[in-house]
């Protein structure tokens, strides 16, 4: 990612290395998140998504690399970051023997910049009680109250972990909405971590893809438009395998055609036309881009498996 | 597989190593026992290795409530069934799940009782077989049916327990006596009749155990956590105070101290009401004053307060990970460490203040105060002031409490940073580290004492140990004094506390001590209790460097 000036980056990561028990789970990782974006953080289970949000809220000290949140350390200066941070996670981590109200009023303690007023309409928005208590309300209800944990002192970077996860569509869409909220009335900062690439595609403007570890791409939903586009092919024989060319990743077969990902400049659609009739080159989604960059790796982890197993694919 | 061989394997595996730990216990000191008892009988090692032996069984039978179940993740405070749900949900048949470990608990109890019995023979003692492990085999059922049965309020299981505790201890006790029956006919009556008790227990408990599974399987009580009526009633009687009112807190220190509270109110007040109240009126009722029943009374007290302090909201999180929102929020970590101990200490005080009412209700029976006032002019005559029996009695008595709670609620402060870092491994060890640092030199001091052939060449050692106990001290209290600044400064150096910070804790600790150690050096009549002695003491009970090392220990658990 280009280097920008230190004081227009919400987040700055440097070459962040962390393993478990010998399992590297993040692997040289460097990423920057400029002030006033929204940052979309994609990528499957286990690519590590967790663990570096979980380096950027100081929860894990980086054991090599450098971590900076709002131009602060967030292991040596907790209190300063994390007052400057709202952070919503998947997990149901809110302590559920609260009353809503209990849960506002030690937030509106422990964040100086609480807004009571705001923290009133997002109560009445999101239909919660004062006396509801935590463990009674339902997974949806419990993601509001965190969120409205989260964005009620109306946080510089706003971090949500998945926060939509398992939610049904009307929690998701306030999710949403309240991010869309916090950018565009205050002009913050959000990172946002998810699996449902339609809500990403929907609200953020730049996006890093992660996998086994690292961030193997990161772009601008413009650059996206640009750089890649999707070509629906029908081959001239039946195709067992799709040939090997460079440029071109991420086949998938529905019936007689065969969908690839390229670059969108890429000027040698020729050399496919040897195996294949091109039927409809297309602007690339962020699924099917999503699906090209990590479900290649996937299938040829699965291939090599079988292959070293003698199991003919 | 088949479903009982697969239920076997996963018994065997939820606690697999606990069990091989016992397991290995249990090779090594019959081994011990047996070498011992074959190549030296009848002198000290054969009395080492029957110790040993007999403190492994004693372990391994204390391990079988927990071995072999597959349960007992769930809260046994909720009115939830105790048996894992997972299994619950399965479609395996009730008998199954239940008779698995039973069978597993039974065979395990025919075990260690049988190698208790092969002990106590050769030492020709009569010793019961079949009765008490039938008893004992009945216990782990039992204890295995209230955890798996799912009630409408969790009170019934405490009552269960309560009542149930009784019975089994009678049939066990039952057992035992039935041989000392001189009659024949009537022992072989009473042998017979506790082996058809012990029989009905155990049977029983097997056809309880099915029926709790089922009931687990088909209640909303079982599978669905739910809330306990009467536990609701309590819990919203302690929140009178709550609401649409909006609390306005002065600070964040006030908001957690407050959130503390909150969350262990409930607690708080079982602990109370279930622990301190009884007990205050069962020694008042029901122990009269002795030596063994003023023991009883500070130990007793010092454990309800340890408890208390243990089921405080910081506490019980402990070696776990900070919860995130608490991890994630601005709180600094030094509040976090310093001002969320100070509920459970406060609370664990407070119960074991209670005592006072233990003995003001001693005091209002005739025959507590003359025994009392005999044990006063005792100790008064042995210190030479006939005269002042009832000063001297109450100031001694005075010193007892306040050193046993001193003591007691020292070393309760004293391990919480362990729990603070958030890792199981170190409050074993901690805990492991800890004992040995006091039944060491507390064995070897026994080691000596029991060497000794004669009362004056004792109290001649006795009192060259004491001439040394000052240099013990002052080299004791340097490594305290040590061990807090390494502390300090690493905690500065992290930026976790400032020195104002270390500053008013070691100043708060000082002024502790001081008080301390001086109402000692009132109170204590005896003439080795010297200003210097009392304030020593008192600076190497009180802690220091561990409560330094709380914010370090939570910065740990929080960064990780």
């Amino acid at each position: 990612m280009n280097s920008t000036d230190s004081s227009e980056l919400a987040v700055r990561v440097e070459h962040l290395s962390r393993s478990f028990r010998g399992k590297l789970a993040l692997n040289d990782v460097s990423m920057q998140i400029p002030l006033g974006s929204i940052f979309g953080l994609v990528g499957l289970n286990g690519a590590g998504k967790t663990t570096l949000i979980r380096h950027l809220i100081g929860s894990l000290r980086a054991h090599s690399g450098q971590v900076l949140v709002l131009g602060h350390d967030p292991v040596r200066d907790p209190e300063g970051v994390l007052k400057r941070v709202g952070y919503l996670t998947e997990e149901d981590s809110l302590p559920k023997w609260m009353q809503v109200g209990e849960l506002i009023d030690f937030s509106r303690a422990i964040y100086p910049t609480w807004d009571s007023a705001y923290a009133s309409r997002l109560c009445d928005a999101f239909s919660l009680s004062r006396r509801d208590k935590l463990q009674s309300l339902s997974k949806g209800q419990r993601a509001r109250a965190g969120l409205l944990v989260a964005i009620a002192h109306r946080p510089e970077l706003l971090i949500l972990d998945e926060p939509s996860s398992g939610l049904d569509p009307i929690a998701r869409s306030d999710i949403l909405e309240a991010i869309i909220r916090t950018v565009s009335e205050d002009g913050r900062t959000v990172l946002f971590s998810s699996h449902l690439l339609d809500e990403v595609e929907r609200v953020c403007d730049s996006i890093a893809l992660m996998h086994e570890g690292q961030i193997v791409d990161a772009l601008t939903s413009e650059q996206l438009a640009v750089r890649y586009a999707e070509v629906v092919l029908r081959p001239h024989a039946n195709w067992e395998q799709p040939p090997e060319l460079s440029g071109y990743f991420g086949w998938k077969r529905s019936g007689d055609e065969w969908s690839v990902v390229t670059s969108a400049n890429h000027e040698s659609l020729s050399s496919i036309n040897q195996h294949a009739s091109v039927v409809e080159q297309r602007a690339i989604s962020l699924t099917r881009w999503f699906e090209a960059r990590v479900g290649n790796d996937a299938e040829r982890a699965t291939v090599r498996s079988a292959q070293e197993a003698n199991i003919h694919v | 597989m088949s479903e009982i061989a697969a239920l076997v394997r996963l018994s065997l595996s939820r606690h697999r190593w606990l069990l091989a730990l016992m397991m290995s216990a249990i090779a090594l000191s019959t081994g011990i026992y047996l070498v011992t008892s074959t190549w030296t009988p009848g002198i000290r090692g054969e009395q080492l290795g029957t110790v040993a032996l007999v403190m492994t069984l004693l372990s391994a039978g204390i391990a079988s409530i927990v071995l072999f179940d597959y349960g007992l993740d769930q809260d046994l405070t909720l009115p939830d069934s105790g048996c894992s749900h997972w299994i619950l949900r399965m479609p395996i048949r009730d008998w199954k799940i239940a008779v698995v470990p039973v069978v597993l608990k039974t065979l395990w109890a025919g075990m260690i009782w049988g190698l208790i019995v092969m002990v106590a023979r050769r030492g020709d003692d009569y010793f019961p077989w079949l009765v008490p492990f039938l008893v004992f085999a009945a216990i782990l059922v039992w204890i295995m049916v209230l955890s798996w049965r799912p009630f409408r309020s969790v009170w019934t299981r405490g009552i269960s327990l309560l009542v149930g505790g009784p019975v089994l201890y009678f049939a066990l006790f039952g057992a035992f006596a039935a041989n000392s029956v001189e009659d024949p006919d009537w022992r072989l009556l009473a042998t017979s009749a506790s082996t058809i008790v012990a029989l009905g227990l155990y049977l029983g408990g097997i056809w309880y155990l099915i029926h709790s599974t089922k009931l687990a399987r088909i209640s909303p009580g079982g599978l669905i956590p739910s809330q306990a009526p009467s536990r609701a009633i309590m819990g919203d009687w302690l929140r009178w105070d709550d609401g649409d009112t909006v609390q306005l807190f002065r600070s964040s220190k006030h908001a957690l101290m407050q959130h503390e509270w909150r969350k262990s109110r409930e607690w708080i007040a079982r602990i109370f009401l279930l622990g301190v109240i009884p007990s205050i009126l069962f020694l008042t009722f029901v122990v009269p004053v002795s030596a063994f029943g003023v023991v009883l009374a500070m130990v007793c007290f010092a454990m309800l307060a340890g408890y208390s302090m243990g089921q405080s909201s910081a506490s019980s999180e402990s070696a776990k990970p900070l919860p995130v929102y608490l991890a994630a929020s601005p709180l600094s970590t030094k509040d976090l460490a310093w001002y969320r101990q100070r509920l459970p200490l406060a609370v664990a005080t407070m119960t074991y203040l209670c005592i006072v009412f233990v003995i003001a209700g001693w005091a209002c029976w005739p025959s507590n105060r003359e025994s009392w006032m005999r044990w006063a002019e005792m100790q008064a005559l042995s210190l030479g002031r006939e005269g002042e029996a009832l000063q001297v009695g109450i100031r001694i008595s005075a010193a007892m409490i306040l050193g046993i709670g001193v003591l007691s609620l020292s070393r309760i402060a004293a391990f919480a940073w362990a729990g603070m870092t958030g890792r199981p491994w170190v409050s074993i060890s901690a805990v492991l580290v800890g004992t040995l640092l006091v039944f060491v030199p507390l064995g070897f001091g026994l080691r000596w004492f029991m060497g000794q052939t004669d009362w004056e060449s004792t109290q001649e050692s006795a009192l060259r140990i004491v001439a040394m106990l000052p240099w013990f001290a002052c080299g004791a209290l340097t490594g305290k004094a040590a061990a807090a600044g390494i502390i300090g400064v690493a905690s500065v150096r992290r930026g976790i506390v400032t020195p104002r910070d270390l500053m008013a804790v070691t100043g708060g600790w000082a002024a502790l001590t001081v008080v301390v150690g001086f109402v000692f050096y009132l109170l204590l009549p005896y003439r080795f209790a010297t200003l210097a002695w009392c304030l020593s003491l008192t600076a190497l009970v009180i802690p220091l460097a561990r409560i330094l090392l709380l914010p370090l220990a939570l910065s740990w658990n929080r960064h990780r």
